[in-house]
């Protein structure tokens, strides 16, 4: 009595195990994507801190020279 | 009993295992279907805004005098000593013209032009000890704060050097603002020199803490 | 029996893999988090500063 489920397990087994090896290869894709895109944009959050930076120190100096204008 | 447990228990861990199989589908299918193209799309826009946005690192790699390193892992900081003669005094001229132009109508033009040459040789000598001090130390990827103390220390030595070489009258210190600040002026955009440019002539005739920094180094 | 072993090591090995995998891309969607925030951050101060331009030269057409 067990056979059938047992081959229908098996069987059931076999497409998880297809199926996992298919997610696998396109996980591995979608980090070699990221992995692209971050490296890309190390310099977009380099320019970005650079402006922050260079903003806060705008801001300090104002406040300093307490020539700061209110906003508009 | 026996037989009938073991059946439900069998119909129970097939259906356990089909639904297994269509999350794992289903998992695969929205990642293959939804994710890759928005995170495609991403680096697309991101692309995008890299290119549109290269005006501002060109102006961050000038006015520090720093060739960033992260896009090419090879180019190294020792590149930067021709581009930066070169493309220094041309900023300078720049906003020079602007400033006698729009900014600065009622001062002399005289002290202007006059004040025009000497800057630029100030700050070729200049640039050469700030090419020192860039030689010691490595551009590391949290050297945005040094980044910025140094442009700070350019214009002061141009500043302070140019008040040493060159006897000057009282206007004449708002000339030298006027010509050092472009280095901070700048960055933001070329466009708003005039609103940070107001600001900074007081930015720069307050600091004699950051001059006395500056003897430290010489 | 020997089939099912089989099978269930091919499965064990791959579920490793696709969680190395997993934690791989959680990492990496932290730091495009991060720089998304960041590039955020760009995008005001640019906009910001665009706007004080405008207005700066705005008043100084008035002033003119």
């Amino acid at each position: 009595m067990e056979n059938p489920y047992e081959k229908v397990q098996s069987n059931i087994l076999a497409r998880i195990i297809g199926n996992v090896e298919r997610l696998n290869q396109s996980v591995v894709i979608l980090n070699q994507e990221l992995r692209r895109v971050n490296t890309k944009n190390k310099n977009l959050e380099l320019m970005s801190q650079m402006c922050e930076n260079y903003r806060e120190s705008v801001d300090f100096q104002l406040q300093a020279t307490s020539k700061k204008q209110d906003p508009l | 009993m026996d037989a009938v447990n073991i059946e439900q228990i069998d119909q129970e861990i097939t259906l356990n295992l089909q639904s297994i199989d269509s999350d794992l589908s289903y998992c695969f299918n929205k990642i293959t279907k939804d994710i890759i193209p928005y995170v495609t799309r991403y680096g697309q826009t991101c692309e995008d805004i890299t290119n549109s946005s290269s005006w501002l690192k060109e102006m961050f790699q000038q006015s520090a005098n720093v060739q960033l390193v992260t896009d090419q892992a090879v180019e190294s900081a020792g590149q930067v000593l021709e581009p930066r003669t070169s493309l220094f005094p041309e900023v300078e001229n720049e906003t020079d013209e602007f400033h006698t132009v729009d900014q600065y109508p009622a001062l002399s033009q005289t002290g202007v032009s006059s004040a025009g040459a000497p800057t630029t040789k100030t700050g070729g000598s200049v640039k050469q000890d700030q090419f020192q001090d860039q030689d010691t130390d490595e551009l590391t990827q949290d050297s945005a704060m040094e980044k910025q103390r140094k442009k700070r220390k350019v214009s002061l030595q141009i500043h302070q050097h140019f008040n040493s070489s060159s006897s000057s009258n009282s206007s004449m210190e708002n000339d030298i603002s006027a010509n050092s600040s472009p280095i901070k002026t700048i960055p933001p955009e070329t466009e708003t020199g005039t609103e940070t440019h107001n600001k900074i002539q007081g930015e720069l005739a307050k600091p004699g803490t950051v001059i006395h920094f500056n003897s430290k180094r010489d | 029996m020997d089939n099912k072993q089989r099978q269930y090591a091919r499965l064990a090995a791959h579920l490793k893999q696709l969680r190395e995998n997993l934690d791989e891309t959680t990492a990496q969607v932290e730091i495009m988090a991060n720089q998304s925030n960041m590039i955020t951050k760009l995008g005001a101060v640019q906009a910001s500063t665009f706007i004080g331009s405008n207005r700066v030269f705005e008043d100084e057409m008035l002033k003119k």
